[in-house]
């Protein structure tokens, strides 16, 4: 008995490989158009989001202010795209007025990734609010003397931190 | 009935290779490119050139758009003006259509990048990051292949090359090879 799957059918001598080969072929011939059924679903759902963006927005500033009290809900914050990460588009920063405040922003199954044409845009991003785990403290590693530890030494980095797991964005004109 | 189990293998291998070369690509190539982030940009083409500003006086916290903009002009870039913002103390940075310019403000020196999409590779390594929810499934598949693919091929050949004589050295060979790495790095 010879076994083709693959094969085109008139070379397929066994019924039940015949079956098999013509449901698999549909199978296959089939990925496409679930892929694109499935594109223009997410860009339908991402349109939508984009039409829900909350108006009521934050700051970066008023955002980091205000983070700890809003773990796990989802807020909105406009600011400006200082950077997108790029290996794989997976997270960019967003500051305000003061850019030392930088607020992190990552992608999640609703939005797979940015693109590095955002650097330099204007944003407004609802997400939800996540903590930031292991925080690297911004510290001279080579001097450790120099790092001073007391109530007014609490700087920024020293702070916990938070991060938006993003939901939908889009880009201002200003 | 007799089984043929290793006629079924012998098909399911050749099959699955055929069906799924194309991924084994997409995933080699970009694991390749991945490893050597560090060593080169797999995703961007980033050219570099220093600049300097004649008139680093001219900037200014403060300074507007069109202020900024007119920074650009010696290098022709203005038309490229995206946005600015100051980093730190003595650091402007201005982003640009595909690009952006660090300046000193204090002696005016500065690093103009230009960044484009590398082809290519680029879209080997979009994959690769798993970009969207069906690319899960896709990949899940892939790997699942994988793991056929590879008992499959075990079993195909018989004989003194086969699984129970050359065969069985080379596959304790490439097991050993991740075993010895784990007992060294990782224990």
């Amino acid at each position: 008995m010879k076994i083709f799957i693959f094969a085109p059918p008139n070379f397929i001598e066994n019924t039940m490989m015949k079956k098999m080969t013509i449901l698999l072929l549909i199978s296959f011939f089939m990925i496409p158009a679930i892929t694109l059924t499935a594109q223009q679903m997410k860009t339908a759902a991402r349109a939508t989001a984009g039409a829900d963006l909350k108006t009521a927005t934050l700051t970066p500033e008023t955002f980091q202010e205000n983070a700890e009290k809003m773990v796990g809900k989802e807020v909105g914050v406009k600011g400006m795209v200082i950077h997108v990460c790029r290996h794989g588009g997976k997270k960019m920063f967003l500051i305000g007025e003061d850019p030392d405040v930088r607020i992190k922003i990552t992608a999640s199954d609703k939005v797979s990734s940015f693109n590095t044409d955002l650097e330099g845009s204007i944003v407004m991003v609802n997400g939800i609010v996540e903590p930031m785990e292991n925080i690297k403290h911004v510290e001279d590693d080579d001097h450790p003397e120099d790092h001073e530890d007391d109530d007014d030494h609490r700087n920024y980095y020293h702070r916990p931190q938070y991060s938006i797991s993003c939901l939908a964005f889009r880009t201002i004109d200003e | 009935m007799k089984l043929h189990w290793r006629k079924w293998f012998r098909v399911v291998h050749r099959d699955f290779g055929y069906l799924f070369f194309g991924l084994t690509l997409v995933y080699s190539i970009s694991g390749i490119a991945l490893n050597h982030l560090n060593e080169w940009n797999s995703n961007f083409i980033i050219v570099r050139k220093e600049i300097t500003i004649e008139n680093p006086e001219m900037i200014r916290r403060d300074m507007t758009k069109d202020e900024a903009r007119a920074l650009l002009e010696p290098f022709q870039e203005q038309k490229r003006y995206k946005n600015h913002y100051f980093p730190s103390g003595n650091q402007l940075k201005i982003f640009l259509q595909g690009g952006s310019v660090i300046i000193d403000t204090e002696t005016g020196n500065g690093l103009l990048e230009r960044v484009t999409r590398r082809p290519f590779f680029r879209e080997m390594n979009y994959l690769h990051y798993n970009p969207e929810k069906i690319w899960t499934w896709i990949s899940d598949v892939f790997a699942g292949a994988l793991i056929v693919l590879a008992i499959t091929g075990l079993f195909l050949v018989r004989g003194p090359k086969g699984i129970t004589k050359r065969g069985a050295w080379l596959t304790i060979l490439g097991i050993l090879l991740p075993v010895i790495i784990l007992l060294i790095y990782f224990y």
